[in-house]
């Protein structure tokens, strides 16, 4: 097992598939932030008063919160459970998501995850390159446990052809 | 109380995103995974650039539904990406309404009906990603 240059855990697909079922520790994001929410609306010209009047967070934007701080004090930052499989793609690219929602996300908002490694695919050989692909599922709250939404992702982690 | 039928599109709706937008869109995400963000380390593991990540995407589907259904809640999205989005690209994003059930309620929305959107963003004639949204309308 080894790490590429953007904490990408490599190695025989044997040792990923012997993980098969494991889950993380719960793990906590950002907090939910109005400026972010404008921001991202504005790249998609989504001018719903619900996002720029009313302190919601957009749906689409639900891994927003659960992402990290490139650094701060005193903090290891978290990576996401699909390329901490030990694989042989070095390389990722996400490939589907499915998410159902229990409840609405607003300003303020923070959540929590824990993940779930579900399958890993045969070898595939695709465009991008040849690998395997992740299938995830997360179950997401605010960390004060109220069940947020259940996400199931598939990641594709490769080499260049 | 707003209806639609099965097999009823949708308007349609466009977007021409150029690399810095791609790249905002990325970083209002917070996502800082390099090929989003960076168009040499992109080229570097096969992409022509910087390309549009999944949230941006799912915030765009999310859009077109809720433009539809202004009185709606998402209740569940997904998505395929079969092609890379990148900057320079004219996105148009088409959809149609293929099912409808009785919503009793929940914490997310009250009772209603809940309908599914098939749709597509595509380029032209190519199809990038392929998304189904449900919503609840009231």
């Amino acid at each position: 097992m080894s790490t590429s240059k953007y904490t990408i855990v490599t190695g025989p697909i044997e040792e990923g598939r012997a993980r098969i079922g494991e889950s993380t520790k719960p793990r906590t994001g950002i907090e939910v932030s109005e400026a972010l929410i404008k921001l991202t609306c504005g790249t998609v010209r989504d001018g719903n008063p619900r996002y720029w009047q009313d302190g919601e967070s957009p749906p689409g934007m639900l891994y927003t919160w659960l992402q990290d701080y490139p650094w701060a004090p005193n903090h290891t930052r978290a990576r996401v459970l699909a390329t901490q499989i030990p694989l042989p793609g070095g390389s990722v690219a996400n490939a589907g998501q499915k998410v159902e929602f229990h409840d609405t996300v607003r300003v303020g908002d923070r959540l929590s995850v824990t993940e779930t490694l579900v399958s890993i695919s045969d070898e595939k050989k695709t465009p991008l390159g040849v690998g395997h692909f992740v299938v995830t599922r997360a179950d997401i709250s605010r960390v004060d446990g109220s069940a947020i939404a259940t996400v199931t992702n598939t990641l594709f982690r490769y080499n260049q052809a | 109380m707003t209806s639609f039928a099965i097999g009823q599109q949708l308007p349609s709706l466009s977007l021409e995103p150029d690399t810095m937008g791609i790249i905002v869109g990325n970083v209002g995400t917070f996502d800082f995974f390099p090929g989003l963000i960076d168009p040499d380390f992109a080229r570097s593991v096969g992409h022509k650039s910087a390309f549009m990540n999944t949230m941006v995407q799912l915030s765009l589907m999310d859009r077109f539904a809720l433009e539809a259904m202004p009185e709606g809640r998402i209740r569940s999205h997904e998505l395929t990406m079969r092609k890379p989005i990148y900057g320079g690209m004219t996105l148009e994003v088409t959809g149609t309404v293929t099912g409808s059930a009785p919503f009793a309620g929940s914490k997310l929305a009250g009772p209603g009906t809940e309908y599914q959107i098939d749709l597509e963003i595509r380029v032209g004639a190519d199809v990038q990603t392929k998304g189904k949204v449900s919503v609840v309308v009231p």
